[in-house]
């Protein structure tokens, strides 16, 4: 059952989000091409006009993922969309489980997208030159050599980056439907719940991070977590952290929707 | 056979009580009216057994189980309100019912959406809202479900359309299946029906065989609710 909520998920954002970061791609392409002719011609009026969209397309792309995000869990099961979901056969965990791994794709996606259109940018526009992007590339083996005595805690920071995303759009999801328990002024009460888990998380967080930071002086003599023996244990408890505070928001995310569902 | 069965089951909501320990028996192969007044815990019941509630107290079994993933397989469920997402075109609203649904019949659902003259490749939001209602209603009763409910499936619509949702439900339906029709528009709807649940201030005030009701009482339903929840 998962994987059919899954397929319309991420059907749903498509038809938003891929245009939109195809735009994105496509105006990087063509301002970086805009600075080259400008370079040529002296004028960069155009140029100019599409480093503008470049920039409007980016903060429009951050506002409207965040928003389908939000719009998508609650116009999908918590408005009339909601008599249509909990009607299929399957159980409330697995409409979570779509809903944030899907949202957690795209996000992933928008960001590879942004993140791709600066070398885009650059390489079309001439910034850096073929033969300059060949001398840095030719630097990344031995990056990697360097690097490689941190491989774990690199793999254990990329686990975090996932668990740290899974873990705010769970908190959202949870103040969505903690918000949607009442039966009026639900996105206040919403709003309310997200800053009150905001505020306790960074309680919790501070004061785990000064814990951690009276073990490692204790360990260690320091508070620095820079070399390769204490990153990854770093970076293992920080996973660790997230995975529980995703394990909550998932809880209290299924306790509204399970028992307190309230459907407009 | 039991298909539903409510065991002293109550529904409430803050100091509000819907449903106040009810217990009932639905058979199999039956259309089962449930009828009252508005406020009366009609809705609120079917959300029980579709699994959109859950019970303050008491029990409630679908084929002996209680509802969840399992019984929703089973159970096919038309609610008192638009539901389907408006921006879906309707083919692919078929495509998601056959993906969820192993007893979603698409052949019967195209043939009955043909006959109503819609296009598959239109979107929701294009319909009428009397074309809407009949859409919802064809996808419903083209599952091959155990247990039909069907919420005020008439409410809300012009005569010519109410007679069409009424004709579509007495000719699609599993024989074997309980249909479960909750409405406060008796008159149209009780010449379908085989039994009738009174629901009064969240109370079963009766249960009984539709012709021995009427034959007991020398008057139609409609007219013995009137009598009944009279203001």
């Amino acid at each position: 059952m998962l994987n059919r909520l899954l397929k319309y998920d991420m059907k749903s954002y498509s038809r938003v989000l891929l245009p939109l970061y195809g735009a994105i791609l496509a105006v990087a392409a063509a301002n970086g091409l805009a600075w080259r002719v400008s370079d040529v011609t002296g004028g960069s009026v155009l140029a100019g006009i599409l480093t503008t969209a470049y920039i409007i397309l980016m903060f429009a792309a951050v506002i409207l993922t965040v928003l389908t995000i939000l719009l998508r869990f609650y116009k999908n099961l918590l408005g009339r969309e909601g008599y249509l979901m909990f009607a299929l056969p399957a159980t409330v965990g697995e409409h979570i489980a779509s809903k944030v791994i899907s949202a957690a794709v795209w996000v992933v996606i928008g960001s590879v997208a942004g993140l791709l259109s600066f070398p885009v940018i650059m390489l079309l526009s001439g910034s850096i030159r073929t033969e300059e992007w060949n001398e840095m590339m030719k630097v990344m083996p031995y990056l990697s050599e360097r690097l490689s005595q941190y491989t774990a805690g690199i793999a254990w920071g990329v686990i975090f980056l996932i668990l740290s995303l899974i873990a705010l759009i769970v908190k959202v999801y949870a103040s969505i439907a903690l918000g949607s328990c009442a039966n009026e002024y639900r996105f206040l009460w919403s709003v309310g719940a997200f800053i009150l888990f905001s505020i306790i998380e960074s309680f919790l967080t501070a004061g785990l991070a000064g814990a951690g930071a009276k073990i490692n002086i204790m360990l260690t003599g320091s508070t620095a977590v820079t070399d390769s023996a204490g990153f990854t244990p770093f970076m293992m408890g920080a996973c660790v952290y997230c995975a529980v505070l995703a394990g909550i928001y998932w809880f209290v995310t299924w306790l509204c929707l399970d028992r307190k569902l309230n459907l407009e | 056979m039991n298909l539903i069965e409510c065991k002293e089951l109550s529904k409430t909501y803050g100091k509000t009580t819907a449903l106040d320990h009810i217990s009932l028996s639905l058979e199999s192969g039956r259309i089962v009216g449930l009828v009252g007044p508005n406020g009366s815990g009609k809705t609120t019941l079917i959300k029980l057994i579709e699994h959109l509630l859950v019970p303050t107290s008491g029990e409630i079994l679908v084929e002996g189980m209680a509802p969840g993933k399992d019984t929703k397989r089973l159970v096919s469920y038309l609610p008192d309100r638009d539901f389907l997402p408006e921006d879906m075109k309707l083919e692919t609203l078929l495509d998601m019912y056959v993906d969820f649904y192993s007893d979603f019949n698409r052949a019967k659902a195209e043939e009955m959406i043909r006959s109503l003259g819609i296009q598959e490749s239109q979107r929701l939001k294009k319909m009428s809202k009397g074309t809407r209602e009949k859409v919802q209603l064809i996808l419903t009763m083209s599952r091959d479900a155990h247990i039909y409910l069907l919420d005020e499936p008439i409410a809300g619509v012009d005569p010519a359309t109410r007679d069409y949702i009424l004709n579509t439900i007495v000719g699609n339906y599993n024989e074997n299946a309980l249909v479960l029709i909750s409405t406060h528009l008796i008159a149209d709807v009780e010449k379908v029906l085989d039994e009738v649940v009174f629901l009064k201030e969240g109370q079963v005030y009766l249960h009984r065989n539709a012709d021995d009701l009427r034959t007991e009482k020398g008057m139609s339903i409609d007219s013995y609710f009137r009598e009944v929840f009279k203001c």
